[in-house]
C-alpha cells in the first residue's frame, strides 16, 4: 500500500466506525425494538447481505472490524456513569485492551485502531451512546444531569419561563443536586446567630447533603449557562412545578440562602402511617385523598413563602371558592364550577360556533368547558371520568385537523382524542388500542399539528414506549418519525433558541438527566441506510472484480 | 401463545409494515372491562363469607402498593412483609425510591431510615379484613359484580367488584375545613377470593380526588395476602437491637 493510500485509509476507517455505530443504534435497534421477531429477521437478512456482498477475502476483516467498532463504543458507554477520573482511567485501559485484541484479530495498523477508538470516544462526547437514538429526528442541544446520589427524584422536573433579556424566547428552570463547598457549613452555622435567618438556615444545614439548587439555563454563544434561578423568575411558575416529586408521599420544601433557592423533600407520612392507611381499605381512598390535599396545601404554602407566588392563574383567570374568577381581555369572569384546576384557555369550537376561546377546568374526575367574554361565561360541556377510567390533568391541546380549533388529547388509559361539538357533546376522533400509549405534546404545524407521543412497539406486546411523531388523518395516527429512546418523560414544547422553531424539553426517567432536543437538520436514518446500500454495492463490485481477476 | 394468535400478530405486523404503521382507532380497551362484568346477586354473600373465613388467620404476608397518578406522573409506594397478629410487623417499604423497614412488636415500634432506626407510633389494627367487614356491614353496596375468574400469582380466584362509601374520619376534617368537597367519599373495590379455600387473596381500592391547582389525582391501592398461618421468625432486627443497647 502506498503512503498516500495508507493515509486515505485512516479517515475511511473512522467514517466506517462512526457509520457502523450510528447504523446499529438508529436502524438495527429500532427494528428489534419495534418489530420484535420480524425486526430480528430483517436484521439477520440485512447482516447476511452486508457480509456476503463482499468477497471471502474481505469478509473476515469486515466482520471483525465492524464488531470491534461496536464493542469499543459499548465499552466507552459503560463508563458513562463513573466520575470523570474513573472514566479517563477506564477508557485508557479499554483502549489498550482493544488495541491488543484488535491487532491480534485484524490486519489493521495499531495507529489506525487507536485513531478509530479515539474517534468513538469523541463521538460519545458529542452525544452519549445511550442518547444516540434521538438523532433519528432530533439533535441534542443540551444534556444536563442532576448529579445527586439521592434516589428521591425519579425524573428531574423541568419547566420554562419567558426570558426577560431575550424577547420571545424561554429560559429553562430545573434542579441540580447541591454540592456543598468547603466552609459552607461553618458559614451557615454563623448565620444561625441572626434570629431572622434561623428558619431557613436550620433546614439548609440539616439538608446540606440532600438538597437541590433551583437553576435557570440559557443558551450562550458557545455553551449553555447554568445560574441560580432568581426569585422573580420562580414567581412565574405554578407551585406544582417542583411539588410533584413523589406526590403525595413526599412534600417539597424550599429555602432561600443569600438569594439562591434550594429545595429538599421530606416524607409526608412516616412508613408506619402509610402502612396503617393501607391496612384500612375501607378508609384508604379518603385517607390518601386527604393526604393529597394536605401535601398540595403544604407545597403551595412552602412555594408561596419563598417566591411570593400566590395563586396559579391562566390568562388572568383563577379558581377560588368553587368559582372561575378574574378578567378575560378586560371583561370580568365570575362563574360557578366544580373545577379545582385550570387546564388552559383554548379555542375548542369552530369560529362559526364560538367567537372566543373557552376555559377548560378540571375537578374531581370531571372536566368542564366554560365560555369566556364577549360571550356570557357559562359551562357548555362536561366530561366525566369513572374509577375504571379516571380522568387526568395529563391533557394536551392541539389543532390536529388543521381547522383552526383544538382537539383534546386525553391521557386516560387508553388515551383518546376528543373533539367538542357545538351542542356540547364530545366526538371521539381516536382511541388507542394499547393501554401504555400516551400523548406528550404537540409541535404547531399548518394543516394539523404534529403529535409527539410515547408509543409502545407496533408488534411486541410489551408496554415499553418509545417516542414518536404522528399526524392525525382519517381516524388514524400516521407516523412521521420514531425515536427509540424509552425514557423520555415530561416533554414540553419550548422556544429556547428560536421564537419560531419549537424544541422539545424532556426529562429522562430514572436517569436524573434532562435533554433539550431540536428537530434535526440532518436526516440521519436515511443517510446511514443509504451508506449501508452504498457499502453493499461496493462489496458486490469487489466481488465481481475478484471473479474477473481470478 | 396460540398458533392462531401468533399468526394474528404476524398478520398485524405485516399490515403495519405495509401501511406505514398508522395507528388506527379502536375502542376495544374501553369495552373490555365493562363487557366482562356481570351483576351477581350472591356476590355480597360470597364477599362476606370470605371476610368471615379470615378470623382463623394468625400470621400472614402481604405485598401491597399505593399508586397515585397526578398530572403527568404516577407515583407508588410499595410494601412487602409479614404480620403476626395481633401486633407484630416486619415490613419493607419503598417510598420515593428510598427503602425503609418498619418493625413493631406491641408498643415497641421503629422504622429504619438509612442506617438509623427512628421511633414510630405503633399501628393498632392489623387486620385489613376487619376494616372491609365494617364497610360491607355498615353500608352494604347496592350492586356487586362478578368478573371472570383470574389467577393471582398461582391462586385461582373468583373476582367481585362493588362501589362503596369510604369512611374516612380524617378526610371530613380536612375537606370540610378547606371547603373543597373534592373527595368523592366513595371508592371502587375489587376483591379476589381463592376459588379453592374461599379465603381473601387480594383487594384493590380505586378512587379519585380533586386537588386544587392539580386537578384529578387517581388513587389505586392493591394488597395481596399470602403465607397464611405459616411459622414466622419475627425477631427484633440485630441492628435495631444494637442501636437500642448502645450505651
Amino acid at each position: 500500500m502506498t503512503k498516500a493510500k495508507r493515509w486515505m485509509m485512516t479517515p475511511l476507517l473512522v467514517l466506517f466506525a462512526v457509520w457502523a455505530v450510528l447504523f446499529y443504534q438508529l436502524v438495527f435497534r429500532g427494528l428489534a425494538l419495534d418489530y420484535s421477531f420480524y425486526g430480528a429477521a430483517i436484521i439477520i437478512i440485512a447482516s447476511i447481505v452486508f457480509m456476503f456482498a463482499f468477497p471471502k477475502s474481505d469478509r473476515t476483516l469486515l466482520i471483525r472490524f465492524t464488531l470491534f467498532c461496536l464493542a469499543v463504543a459499548e465499552g466507552v458507554a459503560s463508563f458513562a456513569g463513573s466520575s470523570p477520573i474513573w472514566r479517563v482511567i477506564d477508557s485508557v485501559v479499554l483502549i489498550i485492551l482493544a488495541l491488543v485484541i484488535g491487532r491480534l484479530l485484524m490486519k489493521v495498523r495499531v495507529m489506525n485502531l487507536l485513531i478509530v477508538s479515539l474517534a468513538l470516544i469523541i463521538m460519545q462526547l458529542w452525544i452519549p451512546l445511550s442518547d444516540m437514538s434521538v438523532l433519528s429526528a432530533f439533535s441534542a442541544e443540551y444534556i444536563g444531569h442532576l448529579e445527586s446520589q439521592d434516589p428521591q427524584i425519579p425524573s428531574v422536573p423541568v419547566a420554562t419561563i419567558a426570558s426577560v433579556h431575550r424577547p420571545g424566547l424561554q429560559t429553562i428552570i430545573t434542579l441540580v443536586g447541591h454540592k456543598p463547598v468547603k466552609g459552607e457549613a461553618q458559614d451557615l452555622i454563623d448565620l444561625l446567630s441572626n434570629p431572622a435567618d434561623q428558619a431557613s438556615v436550620k433546614p439548609a444545614i440539616e439538608e446540606l447533603q440532600h438538597s437541590y439548587d433551583v437553576i435557570a439555563i440559557t443558551p450562550g454563544k458557545l455553551r449553555y449557562h447554568e445560574q441560580p434561578a432568581q426569585l422573580s423568575q420562580l414567581k412565574q411558575l405554578p407551585n406544582s412545578t417542583f411539588g410533584l416529586i413523589d406526590f403525595p408521599f413526599t412534600t417539597a420544601h424550599f429555602i432561600n440562602i443569600n438569594g439562591d433557592t434550594r429545595m429538599y423533600v421530606k416524607l409526608s407520612q412516616t412508613p408506619g402511617q402509610l402502612l396503617s392507611l393501607l391496612l384500612n381499605p375501607a378508609s384508604l381512598a379518603d385517607s390518601i385523598g386527604a393526604l393529597g390535599l394536605q401535601t398540595a396545601s403544604s407545597v403551595e404554602s412552602n412555594w408561596a413563602q419563598i417566591t411570593g407566588h400566590k395563586t396559579d392563574s391562566v390568562d388572568g383567570l383563577s379558581i377560588s371558592g368553587g368559582r372561575l374568577v378574574g378578567s378575560y381581555h378586560g371583561s370580568p369572569v365570575n362563574v360557578g364550577t366544580t373545577g379545582v384546576a385550570i387546564l388552559g384557555v383554548h379555542q375548542l369550537l369552530p369560529a362559526s360556533a364560538s367567537s372566543s376561546p373557552q376555559a377548560i377546568v378540571e375537578g374531581n374526575n370531571v372536566i368542564q368547558v366554560i365560555t369566556l367574554p364577549p360571550q356570557r361565561p357559562r359551562v357548555i360541556a362536561t366530561l366525566r371520568g369513572s374509577y375504571l377510567y379516571p380522568l387526568t390533568t395529563d391533557i394536551v391541546f392541539g389543532d390536529l385537523t388543521g381547522q383552526h380549533f383544538d382537539e383534546m388529547l386525553v391521557n386516560t388509559v387508553p388515551a383518546q382524542v376528543l373533539q367538542l361539538t357545538p351542542d356540547g357533546s364530545w366526538k371521539q376522533l381516536w382511541v388507542s388500542g394499547r393501554p401504555s400509549f400516551r400523548f406528550e405534546t404537540i409541535f404547531p404545524q399548518s394543516g394539523g399539528d404534529l403529535i409527539i407521543a410515547n408509543s409502545p412497539s407496533y408488534v411486541n406486546p410489551s408496554p415499553t414506549r418509545y417516542l414518536g411523531g404522528y399526524k392525525y388523518a382519517d381516524h388514524a395516527l400516521q407516523p412521521v418519525f420514531r425515536v427509540y429512546h424509552g425514557d423520555l418523560v415530561d416533554l414540553h414544547t419550548v422556544y429556547v433558541n428560536s421564537p419560531s422553531s419549537p424544541e422539545l424539553l424532556s426529562s429522562l426517567y430514572s436517569h436524573q438527566e434532562i435533554m433539550l432536543l431540536a428537530p434535526s437538520r440532518i436526516p440521519w436514518v436515511p443517510l446511514v441506510e443509504a451508506i449501508y446500500g452504498f457499502i453493499v454495492v461496493i462489496g458486490l463490485i469487489r466481488r465481481v472484480q475478484r471473479r474477473r481477476t481470478a | 401463545m396460540s398458533t392462531l394468535r401468533r399468526l394474528g400478530w404476524g398478520a398485524f405486523a405485516v399490515a403495519m409494515l405495509l401501511s406505514g404503521c398508522g395507528l388506527s382507532s379502536t375502542n376495544v380497551l374501553f369495552s373490555q372491562a365493562t363487557q366482562s362484568r356481570q351483576v351477581d346477586p350472591t356476590g355480597l354473600t360470597a364477599v362476606k363469607a370470605a371476610l368471615a373465613s379470615m378470623s382463623s388467620i394468625e400470621t400472614y404476608q402481604m405485598k401491597g402498593q399505593i399508586q397515585v397518578a397526578t398530572g403527568r406522573f404516577v407515583r407508588t409506594t410499595d410494601f412487602y412483609g409479614t404480620v403476626q397478629l395481633p401486633d407484630v410487623i416486619n415490613m419493607d417499604e419503598t417510598i420515593g425510591g428510598t427503602d425503609y423497614v418498619l418493625y413493631q412488636n406491641g408498643s415497641f415500634s421503629y422504622y429504619r431510615d438509612g442506617n438509623r432506626w427512628v421511633p414510630s407510633p405503633p399501628i393498632a389494627n392489623l387486620k385489613p379484613w376487619d376494616s372491609l367487614t365494617r364497610l360491607v356491614q355498615e353500608d352494604p353496596p347496592k350492586v356487586v359484580y362478578s368478573l371472570p375468574e383470574q389467577t393471582v400469582t398461582s391462586w385461582l380466584c373468583r373476582v367481585y367488584q362493588f362501589k362503596s362509601e369510604a369512611k374516612g374520619a380524617d378526610f371530613t376534617a380536612i375537606g370540610n375545613k378547606a371547603g373543597l368537597h373534592t373527595i368523592a367519599h366513595s371508592a371502587l373495590y375489587t376483591v379476589w377470593i381463592d376459588a379453592n379455600d374461599g379465603q381473601l387473596r387480594q383487594v384493590e381500592v380505586q378512587s379519585t380526588v380533586g386537588i386544587p391547582d392539580l386537578g384529578t389525582a387517581s388513587i389505586d391501592a392493591t394488597q395481596l395476602y399470602f403465607g397464611y398461618n405459616q411459622k414466622m421468625n419475627l425477631t427484633v432486627p440485630s441492628d435495631l437491637l444494637a442501636q437500642v443497647e448502645r450505651p
